[in-house]
């Protein structure tokens, strides 16, 4: 192969070469002919993965979630109706029923959403039953 | 440090967008279906992200995040061969339609080949990853990089050749 190495020949057809490097590579291959050759069903194989790989491409539909997006307005809201629970001392039975029933959903569903992402780290496999379809 | 938080995250996510795609195709070469891909995808995603701190920013990202990536996946068809997931006939078909011979003739190919070579052929061609990112990746120089890629080539190159 003359006085190149090998695994230039991969790197140079890779564009991972030095200016330099890239130049007796180039050198090389106009002086001899088996070497050109060589890198010329290299650079076959190499389109023909690259072409096969890319059929694998895809986009998964993945998300990296913020809690604060969702958290701050919900717990805004919560400080904001537990002070007016507060203030208004003999409230119209309906109107303190509401919020206390709002609050009381807005601690469950922030104690659930603790308890899921605990949970998280241990997710369970995902199992289908093949007959009907459905979740076993 | 809220406001750090939100630096961190946004940067993180400015990295990831673009190598999503890349990522799925390089899970899917390791797990062997997009399913299965796109949970290792996730999964390296949390760990990326919570793992920030301990990036050096002077080093390859898609590097660092693609070995988080290949752990995941490694990780992933462990916990299936303990407990294989049960597809439905809808996911089967699915499966079987989104199938494509060439990528699969290749993944096969590779995946008889060392694992030092099949690693770094999935990286390169499924990964889309430099010389620098394969560095990375696999804890190596770059100069490895070079003698192993050629020769994970050649060995390819043979396999190919036999069908």
């Amino acid at each position: 192969m003359g006085s190149i190495d090998p695994s230039e020949l991969s790197a140079s057809l890779d564009g991972e070469l030095p200016a330099e490097a890239c130049d007796r590579v180039r050198a090389a291959l106009a002086a001899d002919d088996s070497l050109r050759k060589q890198y010329e069903q290299l650079m076959a194989l190499d389109a023909k993965w690259r072409s096969a790989a890319s059929g694998a491409q895809f986009r998964p539909n993945v998300q990296l979630e913020n809690p604060k997006s969702r958290i701050v307005p919900i717990a805004v809201l919560g400080c904001a109706l537990l002070v007016v629970r507060l203030a208004i001392k003999a409230p119209p039975p309906a109107i303190g029923a509401a919020i206390d029933c709002v609050l009381l959903t807005l601690m469950v569903s922030w104690g659930f959403g603790r308890i899921l992402r605990f949970a998280e780290s241990d997710r369970e496999q995902v199992r289908f039953s093949p007959q009907t379809g459905s979740v076993v | 440090m809220d406001r750090d938080q939100d630096d961190c995250r946004a940067r993180f996510q400015r990295w990831i967008e673009p190598l999503l795609e890349q990522a799925g195709a390089y899970a899917y070469s390791i797990v062997g279906n997009p399913p299965d891909a796109e949970d290792s995808v996730q999964e390296a995603l949390w760990k990326g992200y919570r793992g920030m701190s301990g990036y050096d920013s002077s080093r390859p990202f898609k590097g660092w995040w693609f070995a988080i990536l290949r752990n995941c996946c490694l990780d992933l068809l462990q916990s299936r061969s303990r407990q294989p997931r049960v597809l439905s006939e809808e996911e089967v078909g699915h499966r079987m339609a989104c199938t494509n011979p060439q990528t699969e003739a290749l993944r096969d190919s590779m995946a008889s080949l060392a694992e030092p070579y099949r690693e770094i052929l999935r990286l390169r061609y499924f990964g889309g990853c430099s010389y620098r990112d394969l560095a990375e990746s696999l804890s190596i120089p770059v100069g490895t990089v070079m003698s192993r890629l050629h020769a994970a080539r050649q060995a390819l190159a043979a396999e190919f050749a036999k069908e």
